[in-house]
């Protein structure tokens, strides 16, 4: 489970420094909520929650601090290069040969809508069975469907525009 | 050229394929461990203070409540000494009823 978690926040985050901060942090909740735990849901379905929501909120807090900080800020005063730029995200589950391909679709993922990004990652990042996947999203598999193909339209998108 | 380009995307799109889960580094279970440690000794620490709060909260609702019930006994006291005061009627000096 811890490694699931884990998978999850970075594919969102795309920056295993901010995983590992961010992990620590729903393990904590994980541990602290444990008696409130209702078993309506799974196990797992109740800490993936946790999960994507610590790290929805990790990047909403991220991008206002980038909204509010002044341009300059945002680059390295030392090297003069772009901060915070996911753009070189390499995620390590990615097979050699895909690994460039693998950075352009982590680019355009970080271009999505909340709920479209964690349609899509929990579909082909985690490869969770759709079912599952909508029980995590608290929506039907129908509407799962229709947010998965949303994400893609506009991944398809993002990526045309990347390339032109 | 559109065909190339549409196979790029969907290239790029499935690109996940029989990729594998990321493996938490092995060093994060410790700062996790010693994360909630770290939490519990907090929570200890509030409770503390929490406890300190409600104490001082008691002994000042003693304090007052011994404050006025000193008040009312004196007040008590000095009205058995002078009986008159005490049964004197509420407009009895130039009010108006008089007028």
């Amino acid at each position: 489970m811890k490694h699931r978690v884990y998978n999850t926040v970075l594919s969102y985050l795309q920056s295993a420094e901010d995983a590992e901060e961010v992990t620590q942090d729903v393990f904590l909740e994980v541990h602290q909520n444990m008696e409130n735990f209702r078993q309506e849901a799974q196990l797992s379905t109740w800490v993936y929650r946790i999960a994507i929501n610590k790290s929805l909120d990790f990047l909403r807090h991220k991008n206002r601090k980038k909204r509010f900080a002044i341009l300059s800020s945002l680059w390295n005063p030392e090297s003069g290069e772009l901060q915070h730029d996911h753009s070189d995200f390499m995620h390590p589950g990615i097979a050699l040969e895909r690994k460039e391909q693998a950075k352009e679709l982590f680019k355009a993922i970080d271009t999505l809508p909340e709920n479209q990004k964690t349609a899509f990652i929990l579909i082909f990042v985690e490869q969770l069975p759709y079912q599952e996947a909508a029980q995590i999203m608290d929506i039907g598999v129908k509407a799962l469907e229709s947010q998965v193909h949303r994400a893609k339209q506009n991944l398809r998108k993002v990526l045309k525009n990347n390339r032109d | 050229m559109n065909t190339d380009n549409n196979k790029w995307i969907e290239d790029i799109l499935d690109s996940t394929q029989n990729m594998q889960p990321a493996q938490m580094p092995q060093e994060l279970d410790q700062k996790i461990l010693a994360k909630i440690q770290q939490n519990q000794v907090l929570a200890k620490r509030i409770d503390l203070k929490k406890l300190r709060w409600i104490a001082a909260a008691a002994v000042l609702l003693v304090f007052v409540n011994f404050w006025v019930l000193k008040q009312y006994s004196t007040s008590q006291k000095m009205g058995m000494k002078n009986p008159k005061s005490d049964r004197q009627a509420p407009f009895s000096s130039g009010t108006i009823l008089n007028m």
